[in-house]
């Protein structure tokens, strides 16, 4: 009985995951400007005359919230980004954070989903997080109260998430021959678009260690979601995340994948201390 | 909370997870649950990469060939956080597609030529041009292993 009464009792201690909260706003708030400069450089393939990302299939009712520029606008598009970047800087600074989180969350998934031949996986990963965040208003942090214990389970819930992406990548990579021979990452190298011309020549002399960059990738995907609640290692576990990433978003060129993966990080770690961040907090405020 | 956090995460795995470690009932349940506000796909390079490069050329009616896939990538790999890697990323993708449809010569009954028709619109939209223009596109596919080549005009 001592652990789910110990789990129980988690959700009515008070919120003390405000630095990780704030971090992960602005990270998210990064995120969505490299993206909305992105957008606005494509405008116009990808809303505008020479639209790219065909029309989405809609199977439900609430599949319209999400996909109103299914048929393009760059006009609305633009709105939508203003409305986007606005609500996200408004939830770092305003008390109103759950309500403009959400109306970033909506507008953020519209953009997301109607370019989706042109995201990468960071897109989602980022549309996640923010969808968790919203349920989160870091101010409400009476203990026994239920904001307080809907800010603990959404940021359980991030986390959560997090290790989903290692957990079921590493289910579809086990079952793939390239994974298991070590020869999958000498195989991205290979493919133009994962590549960049100086790594392509200087991995192919190097075999040996792409094939144990390949199995370092599988035991990071099994390990992260088991060693990341061990205070212990974290900091570590976190550190060759970051290195892994940083590899993907500029070696691999998924950099929207590489800087979401960063920004997720912090509902793990943040880089500064308690004190610290009250300085920060108060110059911000 | 737990019972909602356990649902919420029960129905994302059914969602996610690769048929061997899956059930066919329950994925088509939770996706009732995930979709669209949840969805997501992490195969993440997995479990198989393509073993093959795609050229795209283009011409309009009988002129002479353009590589737009050199020009597209070089671009990626010189302004590599840019919008240029979301180009690469898009057009790769669509003549991988387009190609494997060529391949096995037809797939989707009530969709045919479903890529072939996706990637003319991409290149008509990389090149201006209207959604009308008559457009050729020559895919040659390079493999990884063998060298061997492939060619498909459309």
């Amino acid at each position: 009985m001592k652990y789910p009464i110990k789990i129980l009792a988690h959700f009515n201690r008070p919120f003390t995951e405000e630095r990780n909260v704030l971090f992960l706003r602005y990270g998210v708030l990064f995120f969505c400007v490299v993206n909305a400069i992105h957008n606005v450089i494509l405008l116009e393939y990808c809303w505008g005359e020479y639209k790219m990302s065909p029309t989405l299939s809609i199977g439900k009712f609430s599949s319209n919230f999400v996909n109103l520029l299914n048929e393009g606008g760059t006009a609305f598009a633009i709105l939508l980004i203003i409305i986007q970047l606005l609500c996200l800087t408004g939830a770092i600074f305003l008390k109103y954070k759950r309500i403009l989180t959400f109306i970033a969350y909506i507008a953020t998934a519209n953009l997301v989903n109607s370019t989706y031949l042109m995201n990468s996986g960071g897109h989602h990963v980022i549309l996640l997080v923010l969808f968790f965040l919203s349920l989160i208003n870091e101010e409400h942090t009476l203990d026994n109260s239920w904001p307080n214990a809907i800010n603990k389970a959404a940021m359980i819930a991030i986390k959560i998430q997090v290790c989903m992406i290692y957990f079921i990548s590493f289910l579809y990579k086990i079952i793939g021959e390239i994974w298991l021979d070590g020869s999958a990452l000498w195989q991205a190298l290979m493919l133009d678009e994962y590549t960049l011309p100086i790594f392509k020549e200087w991995f192919t002399s190097n075999n040996y260690i792409l094939v144990f960059s390949t199995y370092f990738v599988l035991a990071y995907q099994i390990l992260f979601p088991i060693l990341i609640w061990v205070k212990k290692v974290r900091k570590w576990v976190l550190l060759f995340g970051v290195g892994l990433h940083l590899f993907i978003a500029f070696g691999l060129g998924l950099f929207t994948f590489g800087i979401a993966m960063i920004v997720a990080y912090f509902a793990f770690y943040v880089p500064v201390n308690k004190i610290a961040f009250k300085r920060i907090r108060s110059f911000i405020d | 909370m737990i019972c909602l956090l356990t649902f919420h995460f029960a129905c994302t795995y059914f969602y996610t997870a690769p048929d061997t470690f899956n059930s066919v009932k329950m994925e088509i349940i939770s996706a009732r649950y995930i979709n669209p506000f949840f969805h997501q796909y992490w195969a993440l390079f997995a479990p198989n990469l393509p073993d093959y490069n795609v050229v795209i050329e283009v011409s309009e009616k009988e002129g002479v060939w353009r590589n737009i896939s050199h020009e597209i990538l070089e671009n990626h790999y010189s302004y590599r956080i840019t919008e240029k890697g979301r180009l690469a990323l898009a057009f790769t993708g669509i003549a991988r597609w387009a190609t494997w449809e060529c391949a096995v010569g037809r797939v989707n009954e009530k969709d045919p030529e479903k890529y072939q028709h996706i990637l003319k619109d991409l290149c008509r939209g990389y090149l201006r041009m209207n959604p009308t223009d008559d457009l050729r596109i020559r895919l040659t596919k390079y493999d990884l292993y063998s060298a061997k080549e492939g060619e498909f005009i459309f």
